[in-house]
């Protein structure tokens, strides 16, 4: 159980997060009371519930190809059939992140259309890269002397690749995909200007009708979604992190 | 003598045919807001456009095989990389007057997403020539200079003035630099105070360990609540300051307007600041400090005289970060009516007028990595490797 105590305590978070945003009489009581002049308290459209869903959605399927893309291409490079590409792959995301991510998303829009699919598509585009750079950094910090003492012990490559490349590089790859998913938790709410739905949708609602109360709505189930997520994400890397550390004390205790 | 096949070089120029070969080059729509037909580079640019590009791949491709000695390749690769991309702006402006009819006066050519991966992959091969050790200072220069130069030549000479985004341009041309200047503004703004208080807390987190951990986890939710998410966090306090406050009600302080911008702006830039001071101080070799204890110098000289300057240049490189992040982020402005270059971004989007979006999104990539190239620029040269090389030039 050990192994688990960084994430016990972001999982709980998580549940007391989706147990809040699923009392909808509770957000019209409390925001009703903080608000008791205004006569429109919550989003019409969707119950707070719905919201999460809708940008959990959208998160979650991007960030899925940006991680799945992220990784592959990732490993790719750092193989010998790649290592012509490694250069010119780290120059363009390097180039890439200089993007707004707004911008990013803007731009895809009027090539790919409107819609959720498109939003999902232009999320996952920048996604990749933080988490492309983070593993190029940790498969290339990976030792030599270790990846050499590896290949003494008989792993072919791919053995190699998943039994101590990738465990060794874990840390730092799981710290790109927690900045990649923050920043795709961020860029969806600008989802809801392409129709994708989500927190968007109530903030930019009640900023244009003067509606606080339906503002903060979407307000605090963004924040609320966006901090307990980076706990979570910090929490897996503080595990990963855990594990080097140990193998690591455990070599030089070997030598 | 023959050398090793340029893999960039080669993936370069396939996927750079195939680009020209079967995506669309431009969209042509009849009027602003209706939706478009996809025009192929053929039916775009003609057969002698095609040809041309399709040449320029192909001449690519010959360099990269590998009998051409590496340095000359690698120059030469990077001309004719820089001959697609110019080639392919230029192009667009041959595609509006083939394009036009006198029945549609009103109609609009766009870049297609065929001509965005051509200047993309062209982008790439530029990149990958740069890099390479046989390319000399001069010829690396010119590769970095040469293509935004030929476009800005091609806008300032009124060439590209037909192109979708650039008649969008001329419509909105009285707002389109209010904006801009209001975006720009607002960014300034938001990394000065995000400096004074950044640079604050990082001394602070360095000076006191106590403090390292609450600092670091309040600048990091800062960072971690999206930006729009906290512009509405602020909606109702701001309005609530703006009205029974009357110093902020003086001030123009309100849920909406510049005050909202500028508060969300500047916590979101906090993170990156606190944690290149805190990590620049930290940083610092022990000898230097001990030198300078060995001086004489009390805590706070040591600090300001030892530390600081050495720890310059990374602090220099969070401040480029936020600002970067900062500017990209300004766009939420247009959200609580306080202008900026997203209003015709999300306008663009709500409006469904997809040259005001790309008008908008194309002028925010070229502030911000114009920011990040200057700022790039003056890291080097406040960087120590550059200062000393400079002291020891000077007799």
């Amino acid at each position: 159980m050990r192994a688990f105590r960084h994430i016990t305590g972001p999982f709980l978070a998580l549940g007391v997060y989706l147990a809040l945003a699923s009392a909808t009489p509770l957000w019209r009581a409390a925001l009703g009371a903080l608000f008791p002049d205004e006569t429109r308290i919550l989003y019409p459209d969707v119950t707070p519930l719905g919201l999460v869903g809708q940008h959990l959605e959208l998160v979650a399927l991007s960030s899925a190809i940006s991680i799945v893309a992220g990784l592959a291409l990732g490993i790719f490079v750092t193989r010998p059939a790649g290592a012509d590409f490694r250069d010119t792959v780290t120059d363009l995301s390097n180039i890439g992140q200089t993007f707004p991510p707004v911008a990013v998303f803007t731009l895809a829009v009027p090539l790919l259309g409107f819609g959720v699919q498109p939003t999902v598509v232009a999320l996952a585009l920048y996604g990749v890269l933080p988490i492309l750079r983070n593993t190029i950094t940790g498969l290339a910090g990976v030792p030599a002397t270790v990846l050499e003492s590896a290949t003494g012990m008989g792993m072919r490559p791919a053995e190699r690749l998943t039994r101590v490349e990738l465990p060794l590089a874990a840390p730092v790859i799981v710290a790109g995909i927690r900045i990649s998913v923050i920043v795709n938790v961020a860029t969806a709410t600008i989802g809801a200007i392409a129709g994708a739905g989500g927190f968007g949708a109530p903030i930019i609602n009640g900023l244009v009708n003067l509606a606080p109360a339906v503002t903060l709505e979407g307000a605090l189930l963004a924040a609320g979604l966006a901090l307990v997520l980076d706990a979570l994400l910090g929490g897996i890397e503080r595990t990963f992190a855990r594990g080097r550390q140990s193998e690591d004390a455990s070599l030089t205790r070997s030598r | 003598m023959s050398g090793r096949p340029h893999v960039i070089g080669l993936t370069a120029a396939v996927l750079g045919t195939v680009s020209v070969m079967l995506l669309p080059f431009a969209t042509f729509r009849a009027s602003r807001i209706q939706t478009g037909s996809v025009l192929s580079t053929f039916e775009a640019v003609g057969p002698w456009g095609l040809a041309a590009l399709l040449g320029v791949w192909l001449a690519v491709a010959s360099v990269s095989t590998g009998r051409t000695p590496p340095a000359s390749a690698a120059v030469l690769r990077g001309a004719l990389a820089t001959v697609a991309l110019l080639g392919t702006v230029a192009l667009s402006a041959y595609a509006v007057e083939r394009a036009a009819e006198p029945a549609l006066p009103f109609a609009r050519v766009s870049l297609g997403i065929g001509a965005w991966s051509t200047i993309g992959i062209a982008y790439a091969v530029i990149l990958s020539s740069r890099r390479e050790t046989d390319v000399g200072r001069w010829a690396r220069l010119a590769l970095s200079a040469v293509p935004p130069l030929g476009v800005a030549v091609m806008l300032w000479t009124g060439m590209l003035d037909g192109l979708a985004i650039m008649l969008e341009y001329a419509n909105q041309a009285d707002r389109f630099w209010v904006e801009v200047i209001a975006q720009l503004t607002f960014a300034g703004i938001a990394v000065g105070v995000a400096l004074v208080l950044g640079v604050t807390l990082g001394v602070l987190a360095f000076r006191r360990p106590r403090l390292r951990g609450p600092v670091f986890a309040v600048a990091n939710v800062f960072q971690t609540i999206p930006g729009l998410a906290m512009v509405g966090l602020l909606f109702a306090p701001l309005s609530w300051l703006g009205s029974n406050v009357p110093v902020f009600e003086r001030m123009g302080v309100g849920g909406l307007g510049w005050a909202p911008v500028i508060v969300a702006l500047t916590l979101y830039a906090l993170l990156a600041i606190v944690r290149n001071t805190y990590a620049g101080l930290a940083s610092v070799p022990p000898e230097a400090v001990d030198a300078g204890i060995g001086m004489g110098m009390t805590e706070w000289q040591v600090l300001r005289r030892v530390r600081f300057p050495l720890a310059m240049p990374v602090i220099f490189g969070g401040a480029r970060t936020a600002a970067v992040q900062t500017l990209g982020n300004a766009t939420l402005g247009a959200f609580v009516a306080a202008g900026t270059l997203g209003l015709f971004v999300f306008g663009g989007l709500s409006q469904q007028a997809p040259d005001l979006i790309l008008l908008g999104s194309v002028t925010l990539v070229v502030l911000a990595l114009g920011l990040d190239g200057v700022l790039a620029a003056a890291q080097v040269l406040i960087s120590p490797r550059h200062r000393r090389g400079r002291e020891g030039a000077t007799p």
